[in-house]
């Protein structure tokens, strides 16, 4: 006779998911080392391990040169660390922003954030604003311009006492066309003529600038926000089926709302300073994820930041192959691979998921 | 469970949408409100279900006020199944159902042994079992309504709430969901359209207009000829079938009815 948890379908579904969580693991601790190891100067796995191991303190010195050790620990390992930490942001922060405005097209780039990002970015690019923060200008000034636009939407979306949906997808959508406008027309009036590119480029993503300082700040906000959203997770579920119905399962849906935009609105704010707009990943992989697991968010969430670190790792990868092999003077923005090969990958998983419903369906 | 409504209203700009309504409800009874639309049955659940707050007038829930209790303890006591359909995003039914559990989780609680073996339950009784893992926008509108009543028992409040869960769904599921319902254990207290239906399985009933209470009593003291002809604006003849003793409610088309007499 079997035992008991042998024949309930939620042992099993149960075991799914956490064999789907080891594997995940695996899979991004394997990327983020072939990550640091591949690139236009190619480093054997063993000597980036070594190197890796070295600078913790677990084994003395090698005989590999200073060039290979700074290669591998001053600019891969944050590099492809930082890709990790965006990735997994922007996934969390898309299926979090899916739940809240109950709209699976919502990503993190709709509340009109990374819009106000740009202008405060445009404006450190072209005139040198908060130049006195040295290389660090940039992302200040795009998280200034970010907390602006959040401040913007938050007030705008709140004029009738209640967030809803609704409001704030329009106003949200409302503040980014007023940032857009301003960043373009800056841009255009500029003397400068590289702005354009460099603004154009910015706005695309790069994890180029990753540093060990810049790294903190945005692994604590997502380790952080990680955590509150998986107790969250309950709350959230009831949220996306809908408002009355989560405020029938005792949850005071307008705090809730409120407090948990603010939230993935400053984490939104942290990883477009630190890395510009990278496109595809907040709107998509919350959807990949949900074809395979449904919209429990207690499996959603952890599953999108592993797959959205894992994505972003490798397309990293191959923005920096790129660049290398058609020797071309500036680095292809992370955003252009995310979305050139998220999108056909996603229209698979698409096409896949309505085959596999209509054949339950008949 | 008792719960009280006290010359509550609630307006929106000025116009009053329910108007000074008064009802108490005593542990398990099945009570109906009926009324035309607009008439406000809607607006005063949700403010049963605290999900409007009353302009003026108080509801208690055992004689507390439920606006002095939170939002989790309400829904720990008062079960609902409201008007809303479920969005876009893909449950199964377990999980819809699991999330009756949510008022009586912490921060920190995960799902337990006892959780899985009430969720099971409540299907059972619902006679879901066997839909457990199936999508539930996949399901028909009487399996959905079914659902959602197994995530109301998992709830385990005392209190149930329908908001014309009866809706769109062919003669034979309405009956279906109407003799669940009667075979719980707990106060039910649901807006209905069908007056037929309303006589046959409530208690009591309250009948609406415009935000007004206008009659409430057993149905065959509100459903006269006479209170719905000033209500509906219908004709209508009620008889009593024997030996059932049951209400039955016949519609006349005013044009018929002239030529007759």
């Amino acid at each position: 006779m079997p035992s008991r948890d042998d024949s309930n379908p939620k042992s099993q579904r149960h075991l799914r998911f956490s064999t789907l969580l080891l594997v995940l693991s695996g899979i991004l601790f394997l990327s983020i080392i072939l990550g640091v190891s591949l690139g236009p100067v190619s480093i054997p796995i063993n000597i980036v391990w070594n190197v890796v191991a070295y600078k913790i303190g677990f084994i003395p010195a090698g005989n590999w040169s200073a060039g290979v050790e700074n290669i591998v620990w001053l600019i891969r390992l944050p590099r492809v660390l930082l890709a990790v930490v965006v990735g997994g942001g922007l996934a969390i922060v898309g299926v979090t922003l899916q739940a809240l405005v109950r709209n699976p097209l919502a990503d993190p780039y709709v509340l009109g954030i990374s819009s106000g990002a740009s202008v405060g970015a445009v404006l450190a690019i072209g005139f040198g604003v908060l130049a006195s923060y040295g290389t660090l200008a940039i992302s200040f000034a795009a998280f200034l311009g970010a907390i602006l636009a959040f401040v913007l939407v938050y007030t705008l979306a709140n004029l009738g006492k209640r967030i809803t949906p609704e409001s704030l997808i329009l106003a949200g959508i409302g503040v980014g066309y007023i940032f857009t406008g301003i960043t373009s027309y800056i841009t255009l009036t500029s003397n400068n003529r590289q702005l354009a590119g460099q603004v154009l480029a910015w706005t695309l993503g790069s994890l180029a600038r990753a540093n060990w300082f810049d790294l903190s700040l945005p692994t604590l906000t997502l380790l952080a926000i990680t955590v509150y959203l998986m107790l969250q997770a309950r709350n959230l579920n009831a949220l996306i089926v809908g408002d009355e119905t989560a405020s029938v399962l005792g949850v005071n849906v307008d705090v809730f709302r409120k407090w948990v935009f603010t939230l993935v609105a400053l984490i939104t704010g942290v990883m477009v300073a630190v890395s510009g707009s990278i496109g595809f990943i907040g709107l998509m992989i919350p959807h990949m994820i949900r074809f395979v697991v449904g919209s429990d968010h207690r499996k959603v969430l952890p599953l999108s930041v592993f797959v959205g670190s894992i994505f972003l790792i490798w397309a990293d990868v191959l923005a920096r192959g790129f660049h290398s092999a058609i020797d071309n003077p500036i680095e292809l923005p992370v955003g252009v691979v995310t979305s050139v090969l998220g999108g056909p990958f996603f229209i698979w998983l698409m096409l896949k998921n309505q085959i596999k419903r209509r054949a339950e369906n008949l | 469970m008792k719960v009280q409504v006290n010359n509550v209203s609630w307006m929106v700009e000025s116009q009053r949408i329910v108007d000074t309504v008064h009802l108490e409800i005593q542990s398990g009874e099945f009570v109906g409100v009926i009324g035309p639309n607009g008439s406000g049955k809607s607006s005063l659940l949700r403010m049963m279900y605290r999900l409007y707050h009353p302009t003026t007038g108080t509801i208690f829930l055992n004689g507390r006020d439920i606006w002095s209790i939170s939002a989790k303890e309400v829904a720990q006591n008062e079960a609902v199944l409201p008007q809303e359909s479920v969005s876009d995003f893909d449950f199964t039914v377990e999980e819809i159902v699991f999330m009756g559990r949510t008022p009586h989780k912490k921060l920190f609680d995960i799902d337990t042994k006892d959780d899985d073996e009430i969720v099971k339950n409540a299907l059972s009784r619902v006679g879901m079992e066997s839909f457990a893992q199936r999508i539930f926008r996949s399901l028909s509108g009487g399996e959905k309504q079914r659902v959602l009543i197994a995530r109301a028992l998992a709830q385990q409040a005392n209190v149930l709430i329908l908001d014309e869960p009866t809706n769109h769904l062919d003669i034979r599921s309405q009956l279906e969901i109407l003799e669940l319902l009667h075979s719980l254990k707990v106060t039910i207290i649901i807006a209905l359209h069908d007056l037929n239906i309303a006589a046959t399985y409530c208690d009591r009933l309250y009948l609406l207009q415009t935000g007004h209470v206008v009659a409430h009593g057993q149905p065959r003291d509100v459903l006269t000829p006479a209170l719905i002809e000033t209500v509906y604006g219908v004709h209508a003849e009620v008889e009593i079938r024997q030996p059932s003793k049951r209400l039955h409610i016949f519609f006349t088309p005013k044009r018929a009815n002239k030529a007759c007499t």
